[in-house]
């Protein structure tokens, strides 16, 4: 059985979190706990009961397979978005003309 | 552009209460995600990677000046200062918190804007050249056709739970700037020897990482967008998104079909139905 972790979004605002050891949810993916054998049966069983609670949504777990770096979707996940710089309005505030000045 | 009237405003303003009650039961639980995802979808709100996304619906490309500020203040208190102009003229807000979504389509309902038919399989919102009105080379306005074809598509209820999404473009300028052959429906306005004008339509193009090109379909008069019940829409998709349709021609290689109908076969061998034309 290979080692795992669980991440989903948080229903109220779709952010994505993660499982941490102490089976509680994070924002931090620093913060994901692998999990392997009894240690993610006790895992699916928090998960499910946070669905059930209606904490989190779309939960699935993530094989951890021991190469350095997981899936591109899970790492565009834990990057928070976006995956292009945004575009900068850098020009100067003008304040609008006050009639009468 | 088209403006709203007192049916429009008040239906666009229930729908959007409609949804806060729907968004309430879910976050108390009453409504499963199973159960609620449909409802959600059908007001435009997806649930991607990074958060919830709310596609917004911009007829054939057109906005006000007081629209525009309306979407750049929801971008500024409810997302991140920006969104997304699709490359079929929606808007979309990558970072909406579900709790936020029924006070955005309040907005939205306040200044003559919704989600509807922004996602899910449905007919969506018909898209345009964006040269419309100001391209020299146009044969006439094609927003006008586009208009038409939003008031009939729009909450149709033959074509609100179709197999798979349905898009339609309409581009009316010598230069197809509105992609029309990547349309389930790409409609193209033509004027043939005579000077009358018409329609070339192309049918069964597709977007996505592998999009079909449409077929041509003979020039039809412009009666057929006008009666445009039957314009063209298949009742039958596959269910595997690479399985695309093609295209024949009734008095092609396919066998002979009634008066007004076409059939529409799919390469990977599902069967085929027939399909009203545009008559």
């Amino acid at each position: 059985m290979s080692d795992v972790m669980f991440t989903a979004n948080r229903l109220d605002d779709g952010v994505v979190i993660w499982l941490t050891r102490a089976l509680c949810w994070s924002e931090a993916s620093t913060q994901a706990a692998v999990f392997s054998d009894d240690g993610a049966e006790a895992a699916r069983d928090a998960v499910a009961a946070a669905c059930h609670r209606n904490f989190i949504v779309a939960a699935y777990e993530v094989a951890v397979d021991g190469r350095a770096d997981t899936s591109m979707r899970e790492r565009i996940r834990a990057g928070r978005g976006p995956t292009i710089t945004p575009p900068q309005d850098n020009r100067p505030r003008v304040p609008w003309p006050v009639k009468g000045n | 552009m088209y403006r709203y009237d007192e049916f429009d405003r008040g239906f666009v303003e229930s729908r959007a209460a409609q949804f806060r009650d729907q968004v309430e039961r879910r976050l108390c639980g009453e409504l499963s995600e199973d159960e609620f995802k449909p409802l959600r979808l059908q007001n435009g709100l997806y649930l991607q990677l990074h958060a919830y996304m709310l596609r917004i619906a911009i007829p054939y490309g057109v906005l006000s000046s007081d629209q525009l500020r309306g979407l750049a203040g929801i971008a500024r208190d409810f997302d991140r200062g920006f969104g997304h102009f699709t490359t079929r003229q929606n808007l979309q807000f990558n970072w909406i918190r579900l709790v936020d979504a029924p006070d955005i389509l309040d907005r939205l309902a306040a200044f003559d804007m919704h989600a509807i038919q922004t996602s899910g399989n449905c007919i969506r919102n018909v898209t345009c050249d964006p040269l419309a009105g100001a391209a020299h080379d146009e044969i006439e306005d094609p927003r006008v056709w586009a208009e038409i074809i939003r008031q009939w598509s729009t909450l149709h209820p033959e074509f609100a739970f179709l197999p798979r999404k349905f898009k339609i473009a309409i581009s009316a300028g010598a230069e197809d700037r509105a992609a029309t052959g990547f349309h389930d429906i790409g409609v193209r306005l033509v004027r043939n020897r005579g000077g009358e004008t018409g329609f070339r339509i192309l049918v069964g193009g597709g977007q996505g990482r592998t999009p079909p090109a449409g077929a041509f379909h003979p020039e039809a008069p412009h009666p057929v967008l006008s009666r445009g019940g039957d314009a063209g829409l298949y009742r039958r998709r596959p269910p595997c998104r690479r399985c695309r349709w093609c295209w024949h021609r009734p008095c092609g290689m396919m066998p002979a079909l009634p008066d007004g109908y076409g059939r529409m076969a799919c390469r990977t061998g599902c069967r085929a139905m027939p399909m009203r034309l545009c008559r």
